[in-house]
């Protein structure tokens, strides 16, 4: 019976596949192109096949790849495991060879590999981000802030101008898109608000909601979250080419602190320029209620701004900046951490930037409750 | 405060790294297993060994990267990974490292990589942390390439570079690791050269982890040989290449491709 048969398209040799009572041919050239006709032909007739012994005959087989070899022991090892004898004669001095050579067989390498129970797994990570990861940030965090402090008082422990450098890319090239985004987010709070207040005659509120959200929640976090964006990524991925490179290596053998050398500017440039950005998205969020104030509650902006001074404490403003200063602090700080934990590779410095990022929005919102619930 | 530095030379001869049953674990891995070895003073010293035998973990233990007990490793008489504070800064100033990647830090130009431990560590001026930097480019046969960044550089230029940073300070003792990987018959040949002048003009101790066959047998002094973690061989280049182990044997033949 034959159950396969196909021209070859690259050789011009056709590949056949005949079964006739305990004798499987195969004929022609095994190849990438005739594999498929190979597994075929066990799932459409082969693995029906009852008897005890099956002879495969080699001899018009002409030649074999890699691909075609490979294909060849994997039949033969699903008909054996079937419990089939099998006896195969007449194959070429180079396919002889070729079996021979192959070994591997994948169905008896493939090591079981004991996958652990959830609560195992639950347990193995929460023993790993205690002792490894919660350790290794606090000792990091330790580490930071001594040398933040010790390099104030010392000239020329970082390169002159690093500060600046890393001022203008953590501020002035974020100024632009947190002002806009900080913008459209005050001018949607009110508007979403207006509704509501005018229906309880209660327009005056507006300003009182804007400012008050803007000044002491909303302008710090979305700041915060812009930054960690743009400077918490870039902080891990350059950290990490870094020990990628053995440059953080190389800065320790010229007896230079790499915290100190590297992270100590960039905590000097977001203490600098996070709480200028933090009141830059104030003012832009008020800008966006004062917008929908006066088009949609017909509060002109000299009643808004009259309104905003009664409104607006002291402490709301201070709350927010003090925010900004820690939530600077968090970010610089996780970006740093990530950056000096990854392992070696390109994909390693992709997974630590992501990492660094994600972690550092998330503690960014919990310190963000966390002084919100001790101030209020 | 800036300290004015002391160089404490050494004689020729002298052990200027001593070794002692140092064993290193990594994660669950036990990579290197009592190894034991010594270099002297005005040699060079090549630590060899397949891949995965634990050259650059031995390196990495003398250079302090790793932390080891406190009497089994000496360099310049000091176990590196226990300094702190100043002892550790001085330490640094008296080795130099050559790293496989070049490792400039890619942020600066050239010449402010090269000059970056003289601006650190001295109170030298400016003009004058130029010149030194001129000059040891001069020394690698560098020319124009002071502003140029890291990534502008060929692999054999920004080799030569790393190593006039490497040596800005003109310490005693100079690390490589595989200065070779990556470099053409010239340019590894060029390379060879510049490090051997290091050894005959200025006595600096140098020691190398490197797989070039022609490079070891040009410059090898001393030879050391990990397998699997353990430091099976020290000596002479002679006796190595006379030497009937048959790791050692089997390297040095397969090398030679036979």
């Amino acid at each position: 019976m034959r159950i396969k048969s196909r021209l070859n398209p690259t050789s011009n040799d056709t590949t056949s596949i005949y079964l006739e009572a305990q004798v499987l041919k195969i004929s022609g050239s095994l190849n990438i192109n005739s594999v498929d006709d190979l597994l075929e032909s066990y799932n459409l007739v082969l693995h029906k096949y009852d008897g005890k012994v099956l002879e495969i005959h080699l001899d018009e087989l002409i030649e074999a790849d890699d691909i075609g070899i490979t294909s060849l022991k994997y039949l033969l090892t699903k008909l054996s495991n079937k419990g089939i004898h099998l006896e195969i004669t007449g194959a070429n001095q180079q396919i002889q060879r070729q079996l021979e050579l192959y070994t591997g067989d994948p169905e008896i390498e493939r090591t079981q590999v004991e996958k652990p129970g959830y609560f195992e797994e639950l347990g193995r990570k929460l023993t790993i981000l205690f002792n490894d990861h919660l350790v290794a940030y606090l000792h990091l965090a330790a580490e930071i802030t001594y040398w933040s402090f010790i390099t104030m008082f010392i000239r020329r422990a970082h390169r002159r101008g690093e500060v600046v450098n890393q001022a203008v890319l953590m501020g002035v090239n974020a100024a632009f898109i947190v002002g806009t985004m900080s913008f459209i987010i005050g001018l949607v709070l009110a508007l979403q608000s207006a509704a509501q207040l005018r229906s309880f005659g209660a327009n005056i509120y507006i300003v009182d909601l804007t400012v008050i959200a803007m000044m002491s929640e909303m302008g710090p976090l979305i700041t915060a979250i812009m930054v960690a964006g743009r400077s918490g990524s870039s902080i891990a991925a350059e950290i990490a080419t870094m020990k990628v490179t053995s440059e953080t290596d190389a800065l320790k053998t010229m007896g230079m602190n790499p915290v100190r050398f590297v992270i100590v500017p960039k905590m000097y440039a977001g203490f600098l320029t996070i709480p200028f950005l933090t009141i830059l998205a104030d003012l832009m969020g008020i800008l966006g209620g004062l917008l929908i104030a006066s088009s949609y509650l017909d509060i002109s902006p000299v009643v808004f701004i009259n309104r905003m001074q009664e409104s607006l404490l002291l402490k709301d403003i201070i709350t927010g900046i003090l925010k900004s200063l820690v939530f600077s602090y968090l970010i610089v700080l996780t970006g740093s951490y990530y950056g000096f934990r990854v392992q070696k590779g390109a994909a390693g410095v992709g997974k630590v930037t992501t990492n660094a990022v994600v972690v550092a929005i998330s503690m960014v919102i919990v310190a963000d409750s966390i002084i919100g619930l001790l101030i209020y | 405060m800036k300290h004015t530095i002391q160089p404490e030379r050494v004689s020729p001869g002298e052990m200027i790294i001593e070794v002692e049953d140092l064993s290193s674990v990594l994660g669950e891995k036990e990579v290197l297993s009592e190894v034991s070895f010594h270099a002297l003073a005005g040699e060079i010293t090549i630590i060899l060994g397949e891949s995965g035998s634990g050259k650059t973990t031995l390196l990495k233990h003398l250079l302090g990267l790793y932390s080891s007990r406190g009497d089994c490793l000496r360099v310049l008489g000091k176990n590196p990974s226990s300094l702190i504070d100043q002892d550790e800064k001085e330490f640094y100033q008296r080795i130099g490292v050559l790293y496989q990647e070049g490792a400039l830090l890619n942020s600066m130009t050239i010449g402010e990589n090269i000059g970056l431990p003289l601006e650190q560590h001295t109170r030298f001026p400016g003009e004058l942390i130029e010149q030194v930097v001129r000059m040891k480019l001069k020394l690698v046969h560098l020319g124009e390439v002071y502003h140029l960044y890291p990534s502008q550089l060929s692999g054999g230029m920004l080799k030569r570079a790393a190593l006039a940073r490497a040596i800005v300070m003109d310490p005693p003792l100079l690390f490589c690791d595989e200065p070779g990987a990556g470099l053409d018959p010239v340019n590894l040949s060029k390379l060879d050269s510049l490090i051997m002048n290091l050894k005959i003009s200025m006595g600096m101790t140098i020691v190398m982890v490197t797989h070039e066959l022609s490079s070891i047998l040009r410059m090898a002094d001393h030879i050391v040989y990990l397998e699997n973690g353990h430091s099976i061989f020290q000596g002479s280049l002679e006796s190595a290449l006379s030497c009937d182990l048959p790791a050692l044997k089997n390297y040095f033949a397969r090398g030679k491709g036979e």
